[in-house]
């Protein structure tokens, strides 16, 4: 018999959107994305493409003026948008749980950080005595490579470095073991030196403990580095996804291209090339281009384009495009 | 051979912090810790390196918006180091800075055409016409539609915001530009359209480059030599290409390997990751600064400070260069 990979994570239309004083500016459009057991799978896109926006709606943290206004959030066989408030208090942080993008503000600064995290454990496991939950935590702080592991848990967040902070974060988020850990940008704000460290952390932690992960970022060589599946957002909307490889290997959504053709790489004989660009800018979301929204810096652009949404083409089992290049057979 | 057109020796910047609240003695941050390095004319040097290790600060004491504790910097062979603020005034028509936040670098409360002839103004005289008449080219020059120039920066993208920053720098015809991470703040698709606007301008107006930046892809892609700096100190100093396929510093290898590559089929390749935090410039480690991490560190790293050591120019800091 085939292994059936199960989805862990499934959304399906999720439309999110926030209602300022000058329109509605539709932050999550009709988005569908699938995270299987196990895996890694990046979300990128560039500022403001609805990225954290998607995430924040899986945690159901989405605060005024926002608002989730339609589609479905399947976790593990439950649609998330129809829990009530208090189940969607358990399942954060213990079934499902977030490194925020601002890793600062996401840490109390008056609290010692080991306190802080045994907290969120004792919140979800209110049998475990305080010392139990100490020595939890000190040995997650150990898992997660934080030297000296007994003596940062009485220290403040400011006394650690970035890198120290955001293993912190990452201690935080997988004290309770959960099974989907979502990670918004949580390597930008930090040197290569220790973004190399904890990327590797992750895969580590991902294969000892079988977490899922979901890791949002700008950056495409953070997503060749540790995703297994990607999703490529513009404005709002997934415009392709596929195996990491593939995505990689066979581009076909004309942004995707363009991404990748306007990285700069290191090949030598790439050097003082005149890099791809893509022409124009990130359109104003409060009013996105009609059709097909990336049409007004497509290269590739059509008539139907301008006027019409493309529809999601199947490539083969793994590689999805929103693009009306690959719809007209 | 091209000639040299800036030169630092041995130049230093150090911070003096505030001393605590407890009265303990004043920290200082060694910023910038006895550097030297030569800058060729029309060349673009790119200098590199983690977070604090002191890019900024060793950016703008070259172009002297930042006084040196010690040492000397050379413009065309003239020491400037010691210059007044009057004898700087002609100098410093030649040396420009693009910095890294296209929102914070721009006044929000000028129109683009003053803050793009603000240069200009300060230096030469000219009528309203004439200003006119040279920010409409300038704007042109780097893709802005001069139409624009009456309007203020929170109107525009990013992207265009750090041109407003590129036609300010260049509106006075410099030879030498520090750009300090030019399209860090940028989307990826708006980084490519400055990156390639900064090579054409200095192809068309033969410019020198000092090109900050830690991103190693893009370094690669725009510098003809790279500086590889830690903890105030330069690490390694040559040909891009040849540093970037034979790294000899311990520290260039790692920094290297760690950069996130855009190509899934190398994932595995290159399980080189650095171990330990980045040390402190208030507390820098004895001998040689990067010793606390060096995998290779024996005995005399942590008691001699290797000295910068140059060989067929390419340049080392350290007691066991790789082979
Ligand atoms: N509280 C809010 N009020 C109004 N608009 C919002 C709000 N939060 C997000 N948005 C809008 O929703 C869209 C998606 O934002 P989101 O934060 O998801 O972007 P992102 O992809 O995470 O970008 P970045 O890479 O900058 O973090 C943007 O256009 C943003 O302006
Ligand atoms: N005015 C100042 N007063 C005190 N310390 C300073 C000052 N300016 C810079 N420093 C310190 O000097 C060191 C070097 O700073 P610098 O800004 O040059 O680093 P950098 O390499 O440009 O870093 P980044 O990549 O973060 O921009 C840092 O430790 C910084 O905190
Ligand atoms: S649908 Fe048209 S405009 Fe959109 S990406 Fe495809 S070709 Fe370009
Ligand atoms: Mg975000
Ligand atoms: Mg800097």
């Amino acid at each position: 018999m085939v292994d059936t990979i199960q989805p862990l994570l499934e959304i399906k239309h999720l439309k999110t959107q926030f209602f300022t004083s000058k329109g509605i500016v539709p932050g999550a459009d009709d988005v569908s994305l699938t995270i299987d057991k196990g895996k890694i799978v990046g979300v990128v896109g560039e500022s403001g493409c609805g990225k954290s926006v998607t995430a924040l709606s899986i945690m159901q943290l989405i605060s005024e003026p926002g608002k989730i206004v339609g589609g479905e959030i399947l976790f593990d066989g439950r649609d998330l948008l129809k829990s009530s408030k208090q189940q969607m208090y358990t399942i954060r942080g213990n079934e499902i749980s977030m490194i925020f993008q601002e890793p600062m503000t996401s840490l109390n600064p008056v609290y010692p950080v080991g306190k802080q995290v045994a907290e969120t454990l004792l919140i979800h496991n209110s049998h475990l005595s305080k010392e139990a939950a100490k020595k939890a935590v000190i040995n997650m702080f150990e898992l997660v490579g934080i030297p000296d592991a007994k003596r940062r848990f009485q220290v403040y967040p400011h006394q650690l470095s970035g890198g120290l902070r955001q293993r912190i974060m990452i201690a935080m988020a997988l004290i309770c073991k959960p099974k989907l850990l979502i990670a918004d940008e949580p390597t930008t704000a930090l040197d290569v030196t220790i973004e190399a460290q904890i990327l590797q952390l992750l895969k580590d932690l991902q294969e000892e403990i079988d977490t899922s992960i979901m890791i949002i970022t700008h950056n495409l060589g953070v997503v060749a580095e540790v995703c297994d599946d990607v999703y490529v957002m513009y404005a709002g909307k997934v415009v392709e996804h596929s195996d990491v490889f593939e995505l990689f290997d066979h581009p076909k959504h004309p942004y995707t291209k363009g991404l990748l053709k306007s990285m700069p790489r290191s090949d030598v004989d790439e050097q003082r090339r005149k890099l791809y660009s893509i022409k124009g800018m990130v359109p104003n979301m409060l009013r996105p281009p009609q059709g097909c929204r990336f049409h007004p810096r497509c290269s590739e652009a059509m008539d139907i384009c301008k006027k019409t949404e493309p529809t999601v083409v199947t490539i083969n089992e793994q590689h999805c495009v929103s693009c009306w290049k690959y719809n007209e057979r | 051979m091209n000639d040299i057109l800036v030169k630092v020796e041995n130049i230093k910047k150090y911070f003096a912090l505030d001393s605590g609240v407890m009265g303990d003695k004043g920290e200082v941050v060694h910023a910038v810790d006895d550097v030297s390095l030569e800058i060729k004319e029309n060349e673009t040097l790119a200098l590199v390196g983690e977070s604090g290790c002191g890019k900024s600060t060793l950016g703008r004491l070259l172009i002297r918006l930042l006084d040196p504790s010690s040492g000397h910097i050379y413009y065309k062979g003239e020491d400037i180091s010691q210059y007044s603020n009057r004898k700087m005034r002609k100098t410093r028509k030649e040396m420009q800075i693009i910095f890294q936040d296209p929102f914070a670098s721009l006044n929000p409360r000028m129109r683009i055409i003053d803050i793009i002839a603000e240069p200009l103004t300060t230096h030469i005289r000219m009528s309203q016409k004439e200003k006119k008449q040279r920010v409409s080219e300038l704007m042109k020059l780097v893709g802005l539609r001069s139409e624009y120039m009456m309007r203020y920066p929170h109107m525009f993208s990013g992207g265009q915001r750090q041109r407003i920053g590129i036609a300010r720098a260049i509106a006075l015809n410099p030879k030498f530009i520090v750009c300090d991470e030019p399209v860090s703040a940028l989307d990826v698709s708006i980084q490519s359209q400055v990156i390639n606007l900064l090579q054409d301008l200095q192809e068309q107006k033969d410019l020198t480059y000092l090109f900050i930046s830690h991103d190693l892809n893009i370094v690669s892609h725009i510098s003809d030599r790279v500086c590889v700096m830690f903890l105030g100190k330069v690490m390694e100093i040559g040909d891009t290409h040849e540093v970037y396929e034979h790294p000899l510093h311990p520290y260039t290898k790692f920094l290297l390997a760690a950069s996130p590559v855009p190509d899934p089929h190398l994932r595995n390749q290159k399980k080189l990751v650095l171990k330990g935090e980045i040390p402190s410039p208030i507390h820098v480690p004895s001998g040689c600064r990067f010793h606390t991490r060096c995998p290779f560190a024996r005995e005399i790293c942590k008691e001699k400070e290797p000295p910068l050591v140059t060989r067929e120019g390419r340049s080392i800091s350290c007691h066991f260069p790789l082979e």
